[in-house]
């Protein structure tokens, strides 16, 4: 993704813009597409205006405010959208298409964080991505509709400024608002419980060629040397293993990880 | 997770949500409590939203009156799809705020964008459903004490211009009668709700001359910023519609095509379909209800282009109009063998769906629920009968 193109007539559909993320990321986005970003649609008329013949190479539209990850996703939810400059499609292909698109907005939100939801708001906002900002504003209401109170506090960090006491008459007065709320613990240990998983056991496999052999290193039984040395109750694989870390800190407190 | 969401962000969110969730959110801090209850986003709220648009609304505001005891339910009936066949409904329950002073039903005089006008003598009151919330206006300057035995014509209604909700009382002073030369013209007392009090207007020294009111006691139609009676023309043996402008509170009159139904003394009532002025108007034959037939105006103001747009045949089964449904279904009652139904009409189809049980026939009242956060910056007035619940332990 970080070779830059050259930027040939804008009138034609298969123009290139190259944008440039907050983490240095550079992405080559159809102008049809990109155009859909009124900020970017901003900058590249302002560019226009400007002597950029002299240039020379295809400008660089940087987005210092939108992270690589958010703008992947906004940008493959500005290419499901009708194109502008596209041809006119007879009905059936127009409900098609509209299906298709339905299919996809579920999908997306399925996959999604509410977390997430809030970093492509403020992204579309700044970015100025009318139809996207409406269907994540859209999402987003859908998601807290049904939520307590304690649920909006936390999710958009808001300091509850009311006395205890203003509080719970409020909740009294107007206790048919909150019934059917779930309380928002229970909703976490919900979320909570739908992510771990359980280890079943698969039972005993015979007849693998060739047997896993145990490490060298490694524990593997009792021994008449020594009495200390426990027998495993479980062993697992420990060489050559793939493992996750998290971007900010690797695991050997080095600048690159191989 | 982002520390900050910049604010016509956070209003873009919150016009998406429907009312209870706001009701509830105005607890987060007290800034949203401000945001919330502001003049303002009372306003755009129900402007915006798509929640509050009557053409979008799937669930009905049913009104069904018992008797013996005479009391009054309000409930809502959600409808799914149109083209599910079964009774897929469910019901909710919307408690009625008011307790009459005569054990009676209340006057309903009308509703308009989620907001009632509701009556009983000279206490008047404007309930919102959707919030809970019922205010109680002060009484109206004109009333019997002080000028005799009078009646009156209701009508409630929205001025688009002003963002305002009036209540109109139009009383007719005791010596007016049909038949008698000299007529006193009526008395026009308007309550304004961003004004707070009732205000006689000057709009009944320009009523013309020579009209009366018709019979008809059900809500009239509220459109384009006027009220719509229906009316007679004695003198030309014509009824017509009269309208009364929110804005100007001028009357004005809107006739009504030639031909023997639009004869004086027909029992003709207004409406809504569809966003056009309409016309339910009953025909008899040897004094019994034989058939109900709608007009529709298509442009409003050009009396040519009244249109028939359908004919109801009222055997036993159809009893009355109610009014009109999204997609254009009629709202009627129906008796069956319980007793009286809401029942859904298409007149394309002929199929019936039965909505549910709607008590006594005379009182009913049906029509599209609205969401609506009006009166919620007003202070509680009505207090609903139902009790404090119990506290529970976990927030």
């Amino acid at each position: 993704m970080s070779n830059t193109s050259e930027n040939p007539n804008p009138s034609s559909s298969s123009a290139k813009m190259t944008l440039k993320t907050s983490d240095n990321e550079l992405f080559e986005v159809e102008e049809a597409v990109a155009m859909k970003f009124c900020t970017v649609k901003q900058y590249f008329e302002d560019e226009k205006d400007s002597d950029v013949a002299a240039r020379g190479s295809t400008t660089v539209i940087p987005l210092p405010n939108v992270h690589s990850a958010v703008l992947t996703m906004l940008i493959s939810y500005g290419k499901k959208l009708p194109q502008s400059n596209a041809v006119a499609d007879n009905h059936e292909e127009e409900e098609t298409k509209k299906k298709e698109r339905k299919k996809y907005e579920q999908g997306l939100l399925k996959n999604l964080m509410p977390g997430e939801l809030l970093d492509l708001i403020s992204a579309a906002n700044y970015l100025d991505f009318k139809e996207g900002l409406e269907f994540f504003n859209q999402a987003l209401a859908d998601h807290i509709q049904n939520k307590s109170v304690e649920y909006v506090r936390k999710f958009f960090g808001i300091k509850n400024d009311y006395e205890p006491h203003e509080e719970e008459k409020y909740r009294e007065e107007y206790a048919w608002a909150f019934e059917g709320i779930e309380c928002w613990l229970i909703g976490e240990l919900k979320q909570f419980m739908a992510k771990t998983k359980t280890l079943d056991i698969a039972g005993t496999l015979l007849g693998i060629k060739p047997a896993l052999i145990v490490a060298s290193f490694s524990v593997r039984g009792l021994n008449s040397l020594d009495s200390n040395i426990l027998k495993p109750e479980m062993i697992a694989p420990g060489e050559n293993i793939l493992a996750a870390w998290i971007n900010a800190i690797g695991p050997t407190g080095l600048d690159s990880n191989t | 997770m982002s520390d900050y969401l910049p604010h016509e962000v956070l209003l873009e969110i919150l016009h998406r949500l429907p009312v209870k969730s706001l009701i509830r959110f105005r607890c987060v801090s007290k800034s949203w409590n401000s945001l919330i209850t502001s003049h303002a986003f009372i306003d755009s709220h129900f402007t915006q939203s798509p929640l509050s648009l009557p053409s979008n609304s799937n669930t009905l505001i049913v009104r069904s009156c018992k008797n013996r005891p005479n009391i009054e339910y309000y409930k809502l009936i959600h409808n799914g799809n149109d083209s599910s066949s079964s009774l897929d409904q469910s019901q909710n329950s919307i408690e009625f705020p008011l307790t009459s002073r005569f054990l009676d039903y209340f006057k309903l005089i009308g509703s308009v964008n989620g907001l009632f006008s509701i009556c009983e003598e000279d206490r008047f009151f404007l309930w919102n459903p959707s919030i809970r919330k019922c205010i109680t206006l002060p009484k109206p300057r004109i009333r019997a004490k002080t000028h005799g035995p009078i009646s009156c014509r209701f009508g409630f209604g929205f001025d688009p211009r002003t963002n305002d909700y009036k209540v109109v009382r139009i009383v007719i002073l005791p010596s007016t009668t049909v038949m008698t030369k000299e007529k006193k013209p009526p008395l026009v007392e308007v309550y304004s709700l961003h004004e707070g009090c009732w205000r006689i207007t000057r709009g009944g020294e320009c009523f013309p001359s020579g009209i009366s009111f018709n019979n008809w006691l059900r809500p009239v139609a509220t459109l384009n910023g006027a009220v719509h009676f229906g009316a007679n023309d004695w003198g030309n043996n014509r009824s017509l519609v009269l309208s009364f402008d929110l804005g100007d509170e001028v009357f004005r009159v809107i006739s009504l095509p030639n031909g023997k139904q639009f004869q004086a003394g027909a029992d003709i009532g207004t409406s809504v379909f569809k966003g056009l002025l309409s016309l339910i108007c009953y025909d008899y034959e040897c004094m019994k209800i034989k058939c109900c037939s709608v007009w529709v105006m298509r442009e409003y103001g050009a009396v040519d282009s009244w249109t028939k747009q359908f004919t109801i045949d009222l055997n036993s089964r159809f009893f009355r109009v109610l009014g009109f449904w999204k997609n254009g279904h009629i709202l009627v009652e129906t008796k069956l063998s319980l007793g009286w139904n809401l029942c859904s009409y298409d007149p394309e189809s002929q199929q019936v769906k039965n909505l549910g049980f709607c008590g006594s026939p005379f009182h009913s009242f049906a029509d599209s629920y609205v969401e609506n956060l009006i009166l919620l910056d007003k202070p509680n007035d009505a207090v609903s009968k139902r009790g404090v619940t119990k506290k529970r332990k976990c927030r």
